[in-house]
């Protein structure tokens, strides 16, 4: 059995072209919250919890943008079942993919995070660590989302509605599953992941494996 | 390796509906046609042999690859969907090259590949075109091209000239010659015309039972006999639509039709065509069923 397509590059390439023009929209948002935020800083009693609160809010939700896009031309569009008569296995289509999409977003993160050091001074690593493990629940809950609902509309509508719900409700109700700290300040990675990271490594894995065990069952 | 895809004993069910029943058909290579009426088991039958379901009983083979392990299956698989509407913002030609490389191509017989299939649906000056630029014909010759990719010795299609016009009709039906050759092709439809011209072989099944298979004249034949025409004026063809199995009607000619019916025994003798064969198996007529 051949396996190359797993690690050729240009299969990537081909699931950011499949995209089309949504492939470029968690760039831009992070691109429009970047620039957002250093013109906000030049203001005076600028409040800097802005940075974190906007951070997570926005940068977290965006990365499962693309696992929608992604898993949408197999689910969603009309003759996706197509895919699965290639010689290529569903883990490959599914969990390989969206694994790869969250490493991809998280580097894109790294540069996020290097420009908000610049604006703020808040650690990178600190902020790396906390907005990547975030955002990789949305990604792998966002898959489990869309390979069970089969509309890329209905999982953002229902990822909208997570985030909507403990951010406006600020953690108040049903807070262990909250992956959102909606802290002032940064809390310390270590902290981070003593408090809120292994929870959310555990959330994004249990959705990832169920995704995949329904991706299979298709 | 045995050129004869065996279908042995296979069924499936969806809760309480039977949508195969213990089907079993050998099918040599050529083109066969898949008739049956709309929720006869077609869809299913074509889906389980893309490996897109399992059956609940029964087993496939082809010489040594068993449809038990799906992936052996899915090298020597070509497939087109009943709708073909990916790839909306790539090129055809790049469309193309990722399903080459999803089907385990590469190098120069990937390229070497697209190019033959590009020729072979006269799509090679529409290569750089964006999909979502391509008229629906196109596109449907798009889904051809990907399932001839690779050179795969079984081909499926399904309801592939469904929304065709009659001009992509005859070009899809000589694609279909062309490439047939040592493959077994299996084109699932409801229009009779389409499997006359194109296949030499048929498959009949309703109710998810296989009902005949034979080639194209002697499931033709199976009406031998049975079919009588008579001409009626035009305002009595209701009260004759009630009366006799009809087949088909002619045009309006003079105030008058012709009418073409199933009865018991005709002392007419006229040459049955697919679609009498077709009805006469399919109908209620005469205890067929």
């Amino acid at each position: 059995m051949k396996r190359k397509h797993y690690f050729n590059p240009r299969m990537l390439l081909y699931d950011f072209a499949l995209m089309g023009t949504n492939a470029f929209v968690p760039i831009a948002v992070i691109l429009l919250t970047y620039i957002f935020l250093y013109f906000l800083c030049f203001k005076s009693q600028f409040d800097s919890s802005i940075y974190l609160s906007m951070s997570e809010s926005v940068i977290t939700f965006i990365g499962s943008w693309w696992v929608f896009h992604l898993m949408r031309p197999i689910v969603e569009d009309d003759g996706g079942e197509l895919y699965l008569t290639f010689p290529v296995k569903r883990s490959y289509l599914g969990a390989f993919r969206v694994v790869r999409m969250w490493l991809i977003y998280a580097l894109l993160l790294v540069f996020y995070c290097l420009g908000i050091n610049i604006i703020s001074g808040i650690s990178v690593v600190d902020l790396w660590v906390q907005l990547s493990i975030q955002s990789m629940f949305f990604i792998c809950s966002g898959f489990l989302c869309v390979v069970v609902t089969k509309s890329a509309s209905y999982c953002w509508i229902i990822s909208a509605a997570y985030a909507a719900f403990y951010l406006l409700t600020e953690n108040d109700h049903f807070k262990f599953f909250s992956i959102y700290t909606l802290s002032s300040r940064i809390i310390g990675a270590a902290d981070f992941m003593a408090a809120y990271g292994f929870k959310i490594i555990l959330f994004s894995i249990i959705s990832l494996v169920a995704g995949q065990l329904v991706f299979c069952k298709r | 390796m045995s050129d004869i895809l065996s279908i042995s004993h296979l069924t499936k069910r969806y809760k309480k509906l039977t949508a195969l029943d213990d089907l079993t058909i050998e099918l040599k290579p050529g083109v066969w046609g898949l008739l049956g009426t709309n929720g006869a088991g077609k869809t299913t039958l074509i889906r389980i042999l893309a490996t897109l379901m399992r059956p609940d009983n029964g087993e496939i083979t082809m010489g040594s690859i068993s449809w038990k392990k799906p992936d052996d299956v899915r090298y020597v698989l070509g497939y087109l969907p009943q709708s073909f509407g990916m790839y909306r913002y790539m090129s055809l030609y790049k469309s193309l090259e990722h399903i080459a490389i999803l089907k385990g191509l590469e190098g120069d017989v990937l390229k070497s590949e697209i190019e033959r299939v590009l020729k072979l649906t006269n799509l090679t000056e529409q290569s750089e075109k964006k999909v979502k630029e391509l008229s629906g014909g196109m596109v449907r010759r798009l889904g051809i091209a990907q399932a001839l990719l690779g050179n795969p010795k079984i081909l499926l299609f399904d309801e592939p000239t469904a929304g065709l016009d009659p001009s992509e009709r005859i070009r899809f039906r000589n694609i279909i010659s062309s490439v047939s050759r040592d493959k077994t092709v299996m084109i699932s439809t409801h229009i009779v015309s389409d499997v006359e011209t194109s296949c030499d072989r048929v498959a009949v099944i309703n109710k998810g039972k296989l009902l005949a298979y034979d080639s194209v004249s002697a499931i033709a034949q199976k009406a031998e006999g049975k079919i009588a025409e008579i001409e009626i004026p035009v305002d009595r063809l209701e009260e004759k639509q009630k009366e006799l199995n009809v087949i088909s009607i002619s045009d309006e000619e003079n105030g008058k039709i012709k009418l073409r019916y199933l009865c018991d025994n005709s002392d007419v003798k006229i040459k049955p065509t697919l679609e009498d064969g077709y009805m006469y198996l399919t109908s209620d007529f005469d205890g067929n069923m």
